[in-house]
């Protein structure tokens, strides 16, 4: 698309993400998602059938005009992409503040690079130079309240995008369903944090990475569990990007039931603070937080509000396990799994 | 003055006493001679030398009282900032003590500065003129010889201990972030709870107000993680920079990054 279409656009009264996704050639948000990832997962079909794991972007960058090896440089995000107009490449960079030997940080780079290869694809050709959809979109904006107000929000859905795809590609369907049985996962009981681990090992991601990865396929309903099955990693955090507040424990993923009992619930979120629970779970959750490398067993009352209305609360029973990890503040969690039901049943 | 100040964090008046070599002359006898060259000299009594010295040390040791920089501390410097709870991974958003490690440096810095001026001003041979600006070249030089000179303090075993030897100031005990028992600052100390309708309308002109604070939306900090005078800085910074305000939202693709940080600490740069 030219800067004079995207121009006419803009002054038919046509949304902004109507504009953004008209320009990327796309009918819907999922449509693009699930785009993407076919490219990418097509791209990478060699080392699927193979079972070759963890899978390797780096191999199949070159087919869309991303240089494998990543640039190494500083700042306080973990990454970015860029286009080199005179190299007519993209080069995707990676903030490593320390040389990335230990695993959780060569795991977080490798979320990095796939999260940087899929903004690849959100850049158009324009006579012969690749530009962000993001930039033509806003190009028109007349209003800056406007135009700021817009870049947000663009940047806000291709950002969950990116993720997704990252996700998506890291750890394609096809695999995830074979090495991913919830049923057998949550019947090993107190052994299921055993067997995230190694599936993450494997697929070579964080456990965070891997439990959103089954958070995203359970809504695509790639995967769709029973009897209440729910699992949240919880960490210290000031919660998401685009809304930090003060620092305290709160989830970092999960998947929970959507309905018990037909009863459409309000599940907790990334950021989702703790104190939501109710104060017997908060504390719980608090001391398992600070207990050093320890695990167990749990019977405890979560309180998750209606779908239909945030204010009226559901009195929840979470029966399960915990187990709490990681040395380093950065890196400490716990992680929470088992069946949720309505306490009064 | 306001330009020639902007980006300095520390500077000194040409107050005379710092570069001139005062002196006193008396007469002893037929000989005109300073206090200095007196007790040296093999022509009076030693008595009277031995006196000469004795009053010149005395004399010293009252000087040195009072020839010191005395330094005015601002309770600011020990507040680790509004910046540092909107910039991602600040270090000090969780820890306030982390922000003795940038008063360290800025200690390291102007102490290594202070030292290059004299050393330069000797390297003259004092033939300065301070009543006029630098050349580029005079200040090109100038900043070779603090470069040379971090060099050299990072062989110089003494040097961290020298560091702590000049100053007094126990900074663990000051370091605070807001709603801190430790803060001096009475404006911060009694703040109100923040409320960002009141403090955009109070700070940002009403042309400004929508985009200011979709640029303050931009910056992904709950409205709520700030008392009234933090909001009042932020939004003052937004309002004074207000033409700049949609580069903020101008990012590269980047993962764990929604707006650009470099503009935002720009917004800090101006010392307004």
């Amino acid at each position: 698309m030219t800067l004079a279409k995207a121009n006419r656009a803009a002054s038919n009264n046509e949304s902004i993400e109507a504009r953004y996704l008209r320009i990327l050639k796309a009918a819907s948000i999922e449509e693009l998602e699930e785009r993407i990832v076919s490219k990418l997962v097509q791209g990478l079909s060699n080392q699927i059938e193979q079972r070759v794991l963890p899978l390797k972007l780096s191999k199949i960058a070159n087919q869309f005009l991303i240089e494998p090896r990543p640039l190494k440089i500083s700042g306080s995000h973990d990454g970015e992409l860029e286009y080199n107009q005179g190299k007519n490449r993209f080069f995707i960079k990676l903030c490593s503040p320390t040389s990335a030997t230990d695993q959780p940080l060569l795991n977080r780079q490798r979320f990095t690079y796939a999260h940087e290869m899929a903004h690849r694809f959100f850049f158009v050709e324009q006579e012969n130079v690749w530009v962000r959809a993001i930039d033509l979109a806003t190009a028109t904006t007349l209003s800056p309240a406007e135009r700021i107000r817009e870049r947000r929000h663009l940047n806000h859905i291709e950002e969950s995008l990116c993720n997704r795809i990252a996700h998506s590609v890291l750890i394609p369907d096809s695999i995830l369903l074979e090495r991913c049985n919830l049923d057998h996962w949550f019947g090993r009981k107190d052994a299921l944090y055993r067997t995230l681990s190694k599936a993450s090992n494997e697929f070579g991601v964080s456990r965070e990475c891997m439990v959103a990865r089954i958070g995203t396929a359970i809504r695509r309903k790639v995967i769709e569990p029973k009897d209440g099955k729910c699992l949240m990693v919880i960490a210290k955090s000031r919660g998401t990007i685009t809304q930090r507040g003060r620092e305290a424990l709160r989830v970092k993923v999960c998947f929970f039931p959507r309905k018990l009992n037909d009863q459409a619930l309000a599940v907790p979120f990334p950021g989702f603070e703790l104190h939501r629970f109710g104060p017997t779970a908060e504390q719980f959750f608090e001391q398992g937080f600070g207990s050093g490398d320890s695990s167990g067993e749990m019977d405890l009352s979560l309180s998750l509000s209606r779908h239909s209305n945030r204010e009226t609360q559901v009195p929840t029973r979470l029966v399960g396990w915990w187990r709490s990890y990681g040395t380093t503040p950065s890196y400490r969690r716990l992680c929470v799994w088992g069946t949720l039901s309505l306490s009064n049943c | 003055m306001k330009e020639s100040l902007s980006g300095l964090f520390f500077w000194t008046t040409p107050y005379k006493q710092l570069y001139k070599d005062p002196a006193i002359l008396v007469r002893v006898n037929e000989k005109l001679a300073t206090i200095e060259q007196l007790k040296n000299d093999e022509g009076i009594s030693d008595s009277l030398r031995s006196r000469i010295v004795a009053g010149v040390n005395d004399a010293e040791t009252k000087n040195e009282a009072l020839w010191k920089f005395y330094v005015f501390i601002s309770d600011s410097l020990f507040y680790t900032g509004v910046l540092a709870k909107i910039l991602q991974e600040h270090p000090c958003q969780d820890d306030p003590q982390r922000h003795a490690e940038h008063l360290q440096v800025a200690k390291s810095l102007i102490v290594r500065a202070v030292f290059c001026a004299w050393e330069y001003w000797n390297f003259k041979q004092k033939k300065i003129n301070l009543n006029e600006g630098s050349t580029f070249a005079e200040l090109s030089e100038l900043l070779r010889l603090l470069i040379a000179k971090r060099v050299s303090d990072q062989l110089d075993v003494g040097y961290e201990q020298m560091l702590e030897d000049v100053s007094g100031v126990q900074i663990s005990q000051y370091l605070h972030g807001e709603n801190s028992p430790k803060c001096r600052d009475v404006r911060y100390k009694f703040d109100e709870a923040g409320n960002f309708d009141e403090a955009l309308h109070q700070v940002v002109t009403e042309g400004d107000r929508e985009k200011v604070e979709e640029a303050f939306n931009s910056l992904g900090v709950d409205k709520n993680l700030f008392e009234m005078e933090e909001l009042v800085e932020v939004l003052t910074k937004l309002q004074n920079n207000s033409d700049q305000l949609i580069d903020l939202t101008e990012t590269v693709a980047a993962r764990n990054q929604t707006f650009n940080e470099s503009v935002l600490r720009s917004f800090w740069n101006d010392l307004g």
